[in-house]
Parts: C-alpha cells; sequence; structure tokens
C-alpha cells in the first residue's frame, strides 16, 4: 500500500523533529566528553567552546585518579554499588516475597508500615540518631543500611511477584522444595527482570551517595565519590585562603573547567556502561508459558 | 512452613545483626585517658575548604599534639554540607570538645543552645591567653552574645578582602591616571573598551565579580546596613541604592559588562579576567594574585592592582572585612580543666610558631624559607597544609596576611602592604557583624532575593527603573520589613549597652 503524501510528510516531520531533540540530548554529554580531553590552553583560547579538540590529552585524568582521596572514594563508590546493591536487591526480594504470599500472617499490618515509612519521612536528625545509636558513626555501612530497602521498591516488587501464579510454587512444594527453595531457585530466576530494574535504581542511588556521608562519615578515607568531586571541584575554589590550594593550582596549571568536565566523565560514566548491559532485561517478557492451563 | 519463615527472618536479622556489629567495633577509640602528664584527648569538628583534609596520622596534627600535650582527634568536614552536620550535631547532642562554626549569626540553634546554657562563657578565662588576646578588640566585641565571649574567633585580617582590582598596564598605555570616583572608573572602562588596549575586540570594562563592590561604593556602606547617628538605616530603602543600580544599567546598556553577568560562575569570570578581556575585577588582594599568577607568567607586562577606594559621592569608600572566618565554641560538658587545655590549645595556635605551622607545616619538609618568604613545596599540599585546612582553627592576627600568596614576588607584596596600609586609613566596617534579628532569619532571605532579582531586571532593561520606586514604597510600609529594621536596632543598641 502506498503511503499517502501527507503521512509521509508528517513521519519525515516527526524523523527531523526527533532528531533534533536527540541532538540537543546528546550534545552536553559529548560536549563534556570533549572538554574533559582538551588541552587547558586550548579550552582558554577558544573562549570555552571546543567542539573537535586539535589536542587531546588525559592530563585532567591523570590528576583526577592521582589524588589519593579520589582513589579511596573511588574504591568506597564501587563497594557501595556492588555490594549495596546486592544487599539492597536480595532484602528487598526477601521481604516483597514475603509480603506478597497470601499465607504470611500479619502481611497488612507489615504493608501498612511500609507504606508509613514512604508517607512520614522522619527527618535528618532522628535519623541520624538511629545511626549514631546503632553505632554505625564513620563506617561504610551508615551508608548501606539505612538505605538497605526502599518502601517504594517493595510495593512494586511486591505487585510484581504477585503476578506469579501461586500454582508455580505449589508445583515446586510437591517436588520438594521449601520456602527457601521455592525463593532461590524458583521466584529469583523468574524475577531476572524486575530485579534488572531495581539494581538499576539501587546502583544509581549508592552511586550517587552524598547527603548521607556528609552526615555519618567522618573520616575521609571513607567518603564516597561525589563528596571528593565536589570539594576538589566546588569548594577548593571558593577557598579564599591556602597555600596549599594556591600552589596546586598553579604548579598542575590545569584550569577548573577541564577537571570538571572529566570528573563529570568519570562520575557518569560507571553507570552509564551499565544500562546496555541491564537493557535486554527491560525488554524481555518473563512468565511465557510457565503455567500449563 | 511457619517455621520455615520464621527461619528466614531470623536470618536476616542475624545478617544485619552481624554487618553492625562488625563495623561498629573498629571505631571505638579508646577515648579515657588519665595522669597528669598524658597528653589530653580533644576531639574537634572543623571545616575545611581545599580539595582533601589532611589525614588522621597528618604530621602537622602530630607537631600540634607534641607541642601542646594533647591528643587531637579532629573531624574535618567539607565545607559544603558542614552547616547541615553543624545543625544535626547540635540538635543530637552530640558535640565534640570544641566546634567550629561559621559565626555567632547563621545557625539559630547554637543561639538558642547558648542561652540554654550549652556552652561555656569563655570570658573569665581568655584574659590568661596572651596570643588569643593580641586578636584586635573589635574582632571580639564582633563575636560577642549578650556581651559574653561563648567563642572564640578565628581570626584574618581587616582589610584585603574583595575590592576592584584593575589593569594598571592597560591604564598606563592609554595614558590614563588611577580613577578615583566611579564616573572616573566609567570612562576608564569605556577606554578600555573602545581603545582595546590589547588588540582585542571582545573586552568589557568590569567582569562584574562582586558586583556588590559598586552598590557599596554609592551607599557608602559595607552591605545592607549603615550607621546614621548610632542608628542603624538599610541602604535598600536610601536614593543611593538606585543611583547604583542606574549606574550599572548605564554599564549594561553601554556593553561594558558581560550581558550575561547573573548567571556567571566565580570560574567565568576569571577567565574574563586573566584572558585579558577585561580590564577591571572585583577580588580579594591576595587571591588576584593567585589568579593572574599563569596570566603574569604568560606576559610580564599584566599588572593586576588593587584599588584603594572609589569615591561615589559618599566620600572615598572602601569596606573593611569582619576580620574572623569562623568561631570556637566549647560545649558545657567539657569540665573546666579541659576547657583551659582546648583554650592553651587555640592559644598556641594563635602564637608566631603555631600559626606558622598553621599555615606552612614544618620547615625543611614542608617549607623553607627565602629572602624572608616561606617557600611551600609539594609535600605541603600532600599534607594538606595552609589556611584551607589547619588555618581554619589555628591563625594569629597578621594585618599583611591577604597581602601575600605564594609565589609572589618581593615588589609585588611591598605594594600590597603598602595599599592595605592606606585601605586601614579609610576603611568601612559592616555594623551588622553578630548582630541578629528574628524576623530576618525567618524571612529576611526572601526579601533579599525579591530586592537582587529586581535589581537584575532593572540592569537588564527587563523592568523599568518605576518598579524600585514602587518597590522602595511598599518596603517602607511592610510591617514584617521594618520590624526587621526595628529588631537590627535593638540589637545594636543591646550591643552597645553591653560593652
Amino acid at each position: 500500500m502506498k503511503e499517502s503524501f501527507g503521512s509521509r510528510l508528517f513521519n519525515s516531520a516527526n524523523i527531523l523533529l526527533l532528531a533534533l531533540i536527540g541532538i540537543v540530548t546528546v550534545f552536553p554529554l559529548y560536549y563534556v566528553f570533549v572538554v574533559s580531553f582538551t588541552q587547558p590552553h586550548e579550552y582558554l583560547q577558544k573562549s570555552g567552546f571546543v567542539l573537535f579538540p586539535q589536542s587531546w590529552t588525559l592530563a585532567s585524568y591523570e590528576y583526577l585518579l592521582n589524588t589519593s582521596a579520589f582513589k579511596n572514594a573511588m574504591l568506597v563508590s564501587i563497594f557501595l554499588a556492588t555490594v549495596g546493591t546486592g544487599l539492597s536487591l536480595f532484602f528487598t526480594a526477601a521481604m516483597a516475597f514475603g509480603v506478597s504470599r497470601k499465607r504470611l500472617r500479619g502481611r497488612k499490618i507489615i504493608m501498612m508500615m511500609v507504606l508509613l515509612s514512604i508517607l512520614f519521612n522522619p527527618g535528618i536528625i532522628p535519623n541520624y540518631l538511629v545511626v549514631r545509636d546503632l553505632g554505625l558513626i564513620n563506617s561504610i555501612w551508615s551508608l548501606i543500611i539505612p538505605v538497605l530497602i526502599s518502601g517504594w521498591n517493595i510495593i512494586l516488587m511486591k505487585s510484581f511477584f504477585d503476578s506469579i501464579p501461586v500454582e508455580l510454587e505449589e508445583a515446586a512444594m510437591i517436588d520438594g522444595s521449601n520456602d527457601m527453595g521455592t525463593f532461590f531457585r524458583i521466584v529469583i530466576p523468574l524475577s531476572a527482570p524486575a530485579l534488572a530494574a531495581f539494581g538499576l535504581f539501587y546502583a544509581v542511588g549508592y552511586w550517587n551517595t552524598f547527603f548521607n556521608a556528609v552526615l555519618f562519615i567522618n573520616d575521609y578515607t571513607k567518603v564516597p565519590l561525589q563528596i571528593v568531586l565536589r570539594n576538589m571541584l566546588i569548594d577548593s575554589e571558593m577557598s579564599t585562603g591556602g597555600a596549599a590550594a594556591a600552589e596546586m593550582i598553579s604548579d598542575k596549571q590545569i584550569p577548573s573547567q577541564t577537571l570538571k568536565m572529566a570528573a563529570v566523565v568519570i562520575a557518569t560514566f560507571p553507570i552509564l556502561i551499565v544500562y546496555p548491559f541491564l537493557q535486554k532485561h527491560f525488554a524481555k517478557g518473563v512468565m511465557l508459558g510457565s503455567v500449563k492451563g | 512452613m511457619k517455621r520455615a519463615i520464621t527461619q528466614v527472618s531470623a536470618a536476616a536479622l542475624l545478617a544485619v545483626t552481624v554487618l553492625t556489629s562488625a563495623c561498629s567495633s573498629s571505631q571505638e577509640a579508646a577515648d579515657a585517658e588519665g595522669g597528669k602528664d598524658s597528653p589530653t584527648t580533644i576531639s574537634i569538628l572543623s571545616n575545611f575548604s581545599i580539595a582533601q583534609p589532611p589525614a588522621a596520622d597528618s604530621p602537622i596534627t602530630k607537631e600540634f599534639e607534641k607541642r601542646t600535650n594533647t591528643k587531637l582527634d579532629i573531624t574535618w568536614s567539607s565545607d559544603n554540607g558542614f552547616n547541615d552536620k553543624l545543625n544535626v550535631l547540635l540538635a543530637s547532642g552530640d558535640l565534640p570538645d570544641l566546634i567550629k562554626l561559621p559565626d555567632t549569626t547563621s545557625i539559630p540553634q547554637f543561639r538558642t543552645m547558648v542561652k540554654q546554657g550549652a556552652f561555656w562563657d569563655l570570658t573569665p578565662f581568655i584574659s590568661d591567653y596572651k596570643n588569643l588576646m593580641e586578636t584586635p578588640q573589635p574582632i571580639w566585641d564582633k563575636t560577642k552574645i549578650d556581651g559574653k565571649n561563648y567563642v572564640v574567633p578565628i581570626v584574618r585580617p581587616l582589610e584585603g578582602g574583595g575590592t576592584f582590582a584593575i589593569r594598571r598596564d592597560w591604564l598606563d598605555k592609554l595614558g590614563l591616571q588611577m580613577p578615583t570616583t566611579m564616573d572616573e572608573l566609567y570612562e576608564v572602562m569605556k577606554a578600555f573598551k573602545e581603545k582595546q588596549p590589547d588588540g582585542q575586540k571582545d573586552t568589557y570594562g568590569y567582569t562584574m565579580r562582586v558586583n556588590g563592590l559598586i552598590d557599596n561604593a554609592f551607599t557608602g556602606s559595607n552591605g545592607k546596613w549603615k550607621l546614621v547617628d548610632g542608628k542603624l538605616i538599610d541602604v535598600t530603602l536610601e536614593p543611593t541604592s538606585r543611583d547604583a543600580i542606574l549606574y550599572k544599567k548605564k554599564l549594561y546598556d553601554e556593553g561594558l559588562i558581560p550581558p550575561d553577568f547573573s548567571v556567571m560562575k566565580d570560574d567565568q569570570y576569571w577567565d574574563l579576567a586573566t584572558s585579558g578581556r577585561a580590564g577591571l575585577t572585583g577580588e580579594t588582594i591576595e587571591a588576584l594574585w593567585r589568579w593572574t599568577y599563569d596570566q603574569w607568567k604568560r606576559d610580564p607586562k599584566v599588572t593586576w592592582e588593587p584599588m584603594v577606594s572609589i569615591d561615589a559621592g559618599q566620600g572615598q569608600f572602601n569596606g573593611q572585612n569582619s576580620g574572623f572566618i569562623g568561631v570556637a565554641a566549647i560545649p558545657k560538658k567539657v569540665p573546666e580543666a579541659k576547657v583551659k587545655k582546648i583554650l592553651a590549645l587555640l592559644d598556641y595556635g594563635a602564637s608566631e610558631e603555631g600559626s606558622t605551622l598553621s599555615q606552612y607545616g614544618i620547615e625543611g619538609v614542608h617549607y623553607k624559607k627565602e629572602d624572608g618568604f616561606f617557600v611551600t613545596n609539594e609535600q605541603s599540599v600532600k599534607d594538606s597544609v595552609g589556611t584551607g585546612s589547619f588555618g581554619k582553627l589555628f591563625m594569629k592576627y597578621d594585618p599583611y596576611m591577604y597581602a601575600f600568596a605564594p609565589g609572589m614576588p618581593k615588589e609585588v607584596f611591598e605594594r600590597n602592604k603598602k595599599i592595605i596600609d592606606a585601605k586601614s586609613k579609610l576603611s568601612t566596617p559592616n555594623p551588622a557583624v553578630g548582630l541578629v534579628s528574628e524576623t530576618d532569619q525567618k524571612v529576611g532571605a526572601d526579601y533579599n532575593k525579591k530586592i537582587g532579582d529586581l535589581k537584575t531586571q532593572i540592569i537588564m532593561g527587563k523592568a523599568s527603573i518605576d518598579e524600585w520606586d514602587k518597590l522602595v514604597t511598599e518596603l517602607k510600609q511592610d510591617s514584617t520589613y521594618l520590624k526587621i529594621i526595628e529588631e537590627m536596632n535593638a540589637a545594636y543598641k543591646a550591643r552597645m549597652g553591653t560593652q
């Protein structure tokens, strides 16, 4: 069937518009990326508008990666994003599975408590007191345990588990599986798409840990990446005094802008590369053909 | 089945318990120390403003401990989030022995706690510490609460803060004099733009960094409050503020300032100044050198000169710094003997020796002295020595501190010292430092935003000056706004009464 002129016009206009939006979206990322590899003096000469740098340099990255605080923070953030995400996923899934089973007594009360925790945020100070009394101040676990389970994710995951037919579970039970076995061998594998999605949420959250670290961590060797980046790029720039700060800036001769961009790239890149790997899970269907009617 | 579920939850609980206990044990440092000569353990919360704070085993901390017979447990919190952390600590009562605050006014919780008696009144003690007493009296006065010294100010020079800085070499090239009035300054900016002393086309007169300098010159006040006949008046309501807006509008209309000045970031101002696209900027004397150091190395003819003062009809004006960058307070739970120990530590920090240690580190390790100058090395950067870290706690009052920056040639330092001497003869303090109005703390920021926004809109031609007149008339009848003025005056009177 031949397309009418009108629909072709509409299509091309659509494509053009979407392409434009695409360029507008990608351009800032490209700009950040390019500036981070630009020689500082070239950046200054071109008044900050570099699209195709003549010379590429890794100076900004070298500078960042050679700072001991930065290296520590990188490790902390990687730890949070891996261990934290893993624990969060496990506990969220375990709890959501529990409350999604109708035979669990008191599940309404548990769900009510979860709901309350979403509706009423206790605020910073009670949070701090709890963390302090748990003896977690200045421990890396203070960045994981208080945010281990998100009430919102529990609700989402519970509704996902609700869709797993109870027949499947019964079949497993007949074959001799207990609750633990069912959870690990049936439910978890079936939930790969949900786990991928929530894993991404948690990972992004952990990667961006900032405010809790400001409050709970006193020892600078234990702070996550976002805090160090902020100190390096925003605070140290504003300091009015400082032999050390001045030395650092004048000796290295790296203006803050290229450094900043390099930091943005480092801070964003890991999460950006995680996404494509999880993408296939988002797209895939789940329960196809698992229950015979 | 029920049993199985119990097992799961028990396992989960166990896991949490194990995690919790495993991590908390490491940080339980031995805090209890007794004996006569054994060092006193002092826990401290301080801020820092450089890339990374000193490590726990920093040689500088060790040196301080050795020379003052203390054991220092310093928590360094970066400037961002410092106030949040402070608020949380104050609210939870979880305070270290010595606590650093930005000032006596901006944390309302602190003032409440002082009134409740949660902090030591240091007035009876401080006179015993001669280095601390070398801090000029006005600085002590500004940090008093209800006439008493609950805090020790961490001193900084009174002169050498944000000021106009001008390209002396451009002036010379164009055969112009150093401007002394705002009208002359305008002519200079115009010449910089039109005659292009460095051959570049896109030159502005003024970067607009610290554009409040123009307002201050016009109103003759260091900020919002001006002392007239023993009373504080709000200069926003004075016609001189209007003149300042119109002056800036003229600069904007004629392209003498960057069109996007209101959204520019610090480094953008610096780029403009150091790439030769502006001949006037606002900067502290010491930072002026730091930021133009590279430019000067590339082209030795470049000379940025800080201006002493400027006249906009209110006489030669120059603003004075508050003289402190923070204050230190001691919670009441600390025993009196330890309070004296802590003050002795701060006193040592205010001595020549302690101040050198905090600013430059250990001779031979972090710096060497050349021609009377401290030359710092890589190690001092690694150990985070300097005003951005240890200097946030330990500092001696040095009027010329802001005249110096690393790498500066002696001539420039001597010139800066002369400028600072000239400034100190005519500088105007901000009379409102240390004064609090409760209403202002609640709603002041909203008013200031409204006023600031309208100013910018008028300068950029998005609103007419009539709207300013309307706003001023409104504010003059706004009972909440008038209450702020009233409360500030009451606070001022109370302070004058107790001195």
